[in-house]
């Protein structure tokens, strides 16, 4: 791998650009290896990678641009790689094809030759095309394109020492490729080319960053981005606007169909044209692996069967390995992360207890407790992208959406949200909606991410199953499977229900078509997955972390402020019990709790519970250990909820009404700090978090209301 | 000018066939494209995945609950919907029946 070393020379830039699936990453990772860095494009969930590299003593930086099949304005992902390629003007441009797919990844390629895109072809996986009989005359290759051709093999790092000093010789001398019209559309569709191209050479102020020609073929595609660029800047956008109409119509006129039709035909002629006279068959079609796999994975009864176990397996990767199964010395990877916490660190301050009551509080439960939830998240994120990399880069999650789009495509989801909502605790059996969240990253389309991300927390996760637990130890603790089992079946209702109405009422407007590539299934590289696994975990580190400590300090100070003194005459004569709930009540968060109170009681909570809730808006674990403490008793832990399940059970307050609104409340309502920063992360907006946590507090207090009040009502 | 221009002309299209639409044919059955309806986001995205007339094409397999469709174009595959594969006609003469 090439180490990074200082600078010399002016920085270079390299943008990788590609097909999905044709290899490209495998690529950017065998160049930056540890170096990159993963971030969002501003304000959409599209990733953004940057690595650096040192060669021949050249600070060089690559991007990874998101994998096209094309640059439209359509596809968010197509519209931020053309931005780049125009606005950033990276120094040379390596397009990554796939040789044993090559006609439909020219088509990409002859788009970047007509952007005037400094151009080095990436001839990869020419291994796969080999075993599949394809011979490809690279010379001739490259004399059609105009462009440098260099073979290689993006998993073994084949072909990477020639595909840099291309694009090296390339960077410095832009001018060497040449500049002619790299495509004819015919003489009809050229002659209006032309006519634009004359046109718009006359709007100076039009011209600044757009190659001409491919701001005339936007134009007759009738591309949104382009045609506002128009309005917006030019001095007579009128002339241009009549100009681009009048050209469709007359070749509309003599052709019978639409000029973006037309071109889109052409670009792909060039390409077969070129295919065709570079490309040599000596094997003839023949039934490929992937087919025969296809038709097991695929199959009707087979295939749903498959998926289950493949989503199963999923669900005990991440949180029987990383959380429950004692495989490691005795713990599991989350457990050693807790006992470092609570059993080390925590005993540690100890002797602060009663010297220092407010510092010991502090360190004891805001920073140990803060920084101990950030990292117990780690195993569980860390194995869930290991398992999703495995998934999508053998090729399988594209038949997980194949598979189950039709059933999902009902609630306004898409098959690959399936994965999300799973490890979001879809198996009524434990799951986190923060790994949740990250695994729709496997969605390409915005709006379904975004409807995914937003139902994923109403998922039953495994922090809210202790208060379902001692709710039903109070008042239904001889039902307990059946209870449980609603629950499980409410939290699939209630979220599938979010999404059907967010599709229908938020995100309107035309559903991105599902037209979708089934990759040929590969073997994942362990390199690949190892990279995968270890940017998602780090990036969660770096940039959640701190977030998430910074709410629960926040929270921690709302339940601790103001305090009261220990001589305070307020707990005179008080059992510690007694002045625990003192001073939570008389706390911030304690005094919300109270003020809420009179609308809570729609919903059958008083001051406890609403203060139990509003520490659950830090983490869910929080609920039964504050209900503890508002209840004056000791020693309510999410491990030991038997007494307090006795104390509620012998409440005249509570019933089992109650019991029911809380759960459904506690189902529904505000995703964790955790799951909020997260949803922030990935969805690039606060706005989102914000959003999520809003609907999903009044959904569920709708909901809480709705049962207390029926069942009032009704006479429970 | 330099560089090489290729200049290819569309395909031949003609003869007596019948109009099929994509969602139609069976499991295993080849046809050609004849021609694609639709327009906007839906239309672009076919033909920049290769779904333009005259591809050969052949449907694969559907999902389990019968849509979408999985389909050969252009030498890979692809997936889509039901309702988009009734934008595209196709010749199933081209071919013969399957």
């Amino acid at each position: 791998m090439p180490s990074v070393r200082p600078r010399t020379g002016p920085e270079l830039t390299i943008a990788i650009a590609g097909n999905p699936n044709s290899g490209k990453t495998s690529i950017f990772n065998r160049l930056t290896g540890m170096t990159q860095s993963v971030a969002n494009y501003p304000g959409v969930t599209v990733e953004r990678k940057v690595g650096r590299l040192a060669y021949e003593g050249r600070a060089i930086s690559v991007v990874d641009l998101p994998g096209t099949y094309s640059l439209t304005a359509y596809a968010t992902d197509e519209r931020i790689a053309r931005d780049f390629l125009l606005e950033s003007r990276p120094n040379v441009v390596i397009d990554v094809v796939d040789a044993s797919n090559l006609e439909r990844n020219l088509y990409l390629t002859v788009q970047l030759l007509e952007m005037r895109a400094p151009l080095v072809v990436a001839l990869n996986m020419v291994d796969l095309a080999r075993r599949r009989g394809l011979v490809i005359d690279v010379v001739r290759l490259s004399a059609l394109l105009g462009v440098p051709v260099v073979e290689t093999v993006g998993s073994r790092g084949l072909g990477l020492g020639d595909l840099l000093s291309a694009a090296v010789a390339v960077a410095e001398r832009p001018e060497s490729q040449g500049t002619s019209h790299p495509i004819s559309y015919g003489h009809e569709v050229d002659a209006e080319l032309d006519r634009l191209c004359d046109l718009l050479a006359r709007k100076k102020q039009l011209a600044s960053h757009v190659p001409l020609r491919w701001l005339a073929l936007k134009l007759l595609e009738g591309d949104a981005e382009f045609v506002r660029l128009v309005r917006t800047r030019a001095s007579d956008p009128a002339a241009i606007e009549h100009a681009v109409s009048h050209a469709g119509a007359a070749i509309e006129r003599h052709s019978g169909e639409s000029a973006a039709t037309i071109i889109a035909e052409r670009r792909y002629g060039y390409a077969s044209g070129i295919v065709r006279e570079c490309v040599r068959s000596t094997a003839g079609a023949r039934k490929d692996t992937t087919d025969t796999i296809d038709a097991v994975v695929c199959n009707r009864v087979l295939g749903p069967l498959i998926l289950l176990g493949v989503v199963y397996g999923l669900f005990v990767a991440v949180f029987k390995v990383g959380d429950e199964w004692p495989w490691l010395l005795g713990r599991s990877p989350t457990g050693w992360v807790e006992w470092l916490f609570s059993d080390v660190l925590a005993r540690l301050v100890d002797p602060l207890r009663d010297s220092m009551p407010l510092v010991h509080s502090l360190v004891h439960d805001g920073l140990i407790g803060g920084v101990g939830g950030v990292l117990s998240f780690v195993p569980l994120i860390a194995l869930l992208f290991l398992f999703i990399a495995i998934l999508e880069d053998s090729g399988y999650v594209a038949r997980v959406a194949f598979v189950l789009d039709r059933l999902l495509r009902v609630f306004g989801l898409q098959g690959k949200s399936i994965l999300a909502m799973i490890v979001s605790g879809g198996l009524g059996a434990g799951g986190c909606a923060v790994p949740g969240i990250m695994a729709t990253r496997t969605l390409r389309d915005e709006k379904d991410r975004l409807i995914t991300m937003l139902v994923v927390p109403l998922m039953n996760c495994g922090a809210k199953v202790p208060v379902y637990l001692m709710l039903i130890g109070a008042f239904f603790a001889g039902h307990k499977p059946l209870v449980l089992f609603l629950l499980w079946a409410l939290s699939w209702t209630v979220s599938l229900s979010a999404a059907f109405l967010l599709r229908r009422l938020l995100f309107r407007g035309e559903q991105t078509p599902f037209v979708m590539e089934l990759p040929p299934y590969h073997l994942p590289t362990l390199r690949g997955v190892w990279l995968h696994a270890w940017e998602r975990t780090w990036m969660y580190l770096k940039k959640a972390g701190t977030v998430i400590l910074a709410v629960n300090i926040v929270i921690w100070a709302a339940m601790s402020f103001p305090r009261l003194d220990a001589g305070s005459a307020a707990l005179a004569g008080m059992d510690p019990g007694q002045r625990a709930k003192a001073r939570l009540r008389h706390s911030i968060a304690g005094r919300i709790g109270s003020a809420l109170a009179p609308l809570s009681r729609a919903a059958g909570f008083e001051w406890r519970d609403n203060v139990a809730l509003l520490g659950g808006f830090a983490a869910k674990e929080v609920i039964v250990g504050t209900l503890g403490t508002a209840y004056a008793m000791d020693d309510a832990t999410p491990d030991s909820p038997e007494p307090l399940s006795q104390r509620l059970a012998a409440d005249p307050g509570w019933s089992p009404l109650r019991a029911v609104a809380m759960m459904v409340f506690v189902m529904v309502y505000a995703p964790c700090s955790t799951t909020m920063v997260m949803i922030r992360r990935e969805s690039g907006k606060w706005r989102w978090a914000i959003f999520a946590t809003a609907y999903s507090t009044a959904l569920a207090f709708l909901l809480a209301a709705a049962v207390y009040q029926i069942g009032t009502l009704v006479g429970f | 000018m330099a560089g090489p221009v290729i200049l290819i002309g569309l395909p031949d299209i003609g003869g007596p066939w019948v109009p099929t639409r994509l969602a139609d044919l069976r499991e295993g059955q080849r046809a050609r494209i004849t021609r694609i309806g639709g327009d906007g986001c839906v239309r672009q995205r076919l033909l920049d995945m290769g779904v333009t007339r005259g591809t050969p094409v052949r449907l694969e397999r559907r999902a389990p609950l019968g849509d979408p469709i999985q389909i050969q174009v252009k030498g890979y595959r692809l997936a889509i919907r039901d309702a988009e594969a009734r934008l595209i006609e196709v010749d199933t003469a081209a071919h013969g029946p399957a």
